[in-house]
């Protein structure tokens, strides 16, 4: 399995998620079709916390998030959902809008670099 | 063992399950804190893996609860922390856990943390049940409270001489003298079995009383077979069942119940049975008054390769002051004291 360039190797590293399920490909397989139908219901429920102004909500979802993203070795996924939760934290809403867009950007690198690992998963 | 696995992240929920099933765990999951709490008092967990931030209730509360809850039996508790996270440990810590597991994990660290758990769950269900044990020995001993203390200090003394012999420095390591001297209080709980008509009895017993009461070794003996039988991983009860089974074993061969001679007998149950006379002759029963460590010494000494085994003669002789200490820090009332009270009629026991 190999991933392209270094922009798309910062955002999946499969090498990393392999070693963590001792070479179970499939085992490997099964947690990101997990990951990836749960990730994609979590940007919808950012965006719903974020448009009722719900900053515990938004501070529990990216905490969420940012933790799947870490175990699937996503770390670009991992840093921009963490940024969410330090905002949502702090109460500056007005800041989560924009960052939440970068998650969007990050999620399609994400779904790009696993495309090209030869992995790709059901809900992508 | 059943594992507890608390966590709302699907992946992260999925791993634990996977690699604690692989090494063979019982794993229920919960998705919070609340959810956990209630599967706690319903079942059986030993140990829970907890996230920290969870809906509904967050891993630091649910720890909390379980401590303030003090369940029957110690739940051991292991923290989901993620990396930048790790400055909250003392909150983690006040709030009763054991340990921290940091995310994304590894399973061999996974399978690590959670052994350090078993064998310690296990510990506290092994000084317990050894704990019970003695208890149960202990209401069952006519003879004096501190008999028990004593006899495990003296074995404890043993033990620790002998581990410094050429000998026995191979055999004897600082985990069996721990575990001689935790389970030597069990050297006579098949008394437990021995009607209270004969433990009892205030006189010398007849030769057919006689003939029961020494069934305790043997009773002893097989009962704490039986558990290691179930449990053959558990040395403590090795070491148990030899003591309780061989403690009146003669090194002669003339010993009871089965005749073992020289190194037949389980080495456990040599050091127990010096101990044991040892106590016998320097505390008062109703049968004779506390004889003086000077003339404890002359008939231990007296019995050198006939009862005992002369290396464990040489270990008491050599750690004699020691034996003093002991009796003398743990003695209900003084010699001469105890020499004044009236005695009863001479009994066996």
């Amino acid at each position: 399995m190999t991933v392209g360039e270094s922009k798309t190797r910062r955002s999946f590293e499969p090498e990393e998620l392999l070693s963590r399920c001792v070479g179970n490909l499939d085992f490997a397989q099964h947690l990101l079709n997990l990951f990836t139908a749960r990730f994609v219901n979590d940007l919808d429920q950012l965006e719903q916390h974020l448009q009722l102004g719900d900053a515990d909500g938004l501070m529990r979802v990216a905490h969420t998030m940012k933790g799947a993203s870490a175990n699937i070795a996503a770390p670009g996924l991992q840093e921009q959902a963490g940024r969410i939760e330090e905002l949502a934290r702090d109460h500056r809403l007005d800041q989560i809008s924009t960052r939440l867009a970068l998650l969007r950007d990050e999620w399609a690198r994400f779904s790009e670099a696993l495309a090209a690992t030869g992995l790709p998963c059901e809900e992508t | 063992m059943k594992i507890l696995v608390v966590e709302d992240d699907p992946v992260c929920t999925e791993m634990l399950d996977y690699f604690l099933r692989q090494s063979g765990y019982d794993v229920t999951l919960a998705a919070n804190g609340r959810e956990a709490f209630d599967l706690l008092r319903d079942g059986d967990f030993r140990v829970v893996i907890s996230d920290w931030e969870m809906p509904e209730m967050s891993g630091l509360e649910l720890c909390r609860r379980i401590r303030n809850r003090q369940f029957s039996e110690y739940v051991y508790v292991i923290l989901l922390t993620c990396r930048e996270g790790r400055g909250d440990m003392v909150a983690g810590l006040n709030a009763g856990a054991d340990d921290f597991l940091t995310k994304p994990f590894q399973p061999d660290e996974l399978n690590l943390r959670v052994g350090a758990a078993e064998r310690i769950v296990k510990l506290e269900s092994r000084d317990l049940l050894i704990f019970s044990l003695a208890k149960l020995a202990e209401s069952r001993d006519p003879e004096t409270g501190a008999h028990l203390e004593r006899m495990r200090e003296y074995c404890r003394i043993l033990g620790d001489q002998l581990s410094k012999t050429p000998e026995f420095r191979d055999r004897v390591d600082a985990d069996f003298v721990r575990t001689l001297y935790q389970t030597s209080p069990l050297h006579d709980i098949g008394k437990v079995g021995v009607p209270d008509a004969i433990l009892l009895k205030p006189g010398r017993l007849a030769p057919e009383e006689f003939e029961i009461m020494k069934q305790h070794a043997a009773i002893g003996g097989r009962t704490l077979d039986a558990a290691l039988q179930a449990h053959p991983r558990a040395e403590y009860l090795r070491l148990a069942r030899d003591i309780a089974w061989s403690h009146h074993e003669r090194y002669d061969g003339k010993g009871y119940p089965r005749g073992l001679a020289g190194d037949e007998i389980p080495l456990a149950g040599r050091i127990v049975a010096v101990a044991d006379v040892y106590d016998a002759l320097t505390t008062r029963r109703v049968y004779k008054p506390a004889f003086s460590h000077e003339k404890a010494k002359a008939i231990i000494l007296d019995g050198r390769g006939t009862q005992f085994d002369p290396s464990i003669i040489d270990a008491f002789l050599a750690r004699e002051d020691d034996f003093i200490t002991v009796k003398e820090s743990l003695s209900e009332a003084p010699d001469e004291e105890m020499a004044a009270i009236p005695l009863g009629p001479v009994s066996a026991g």
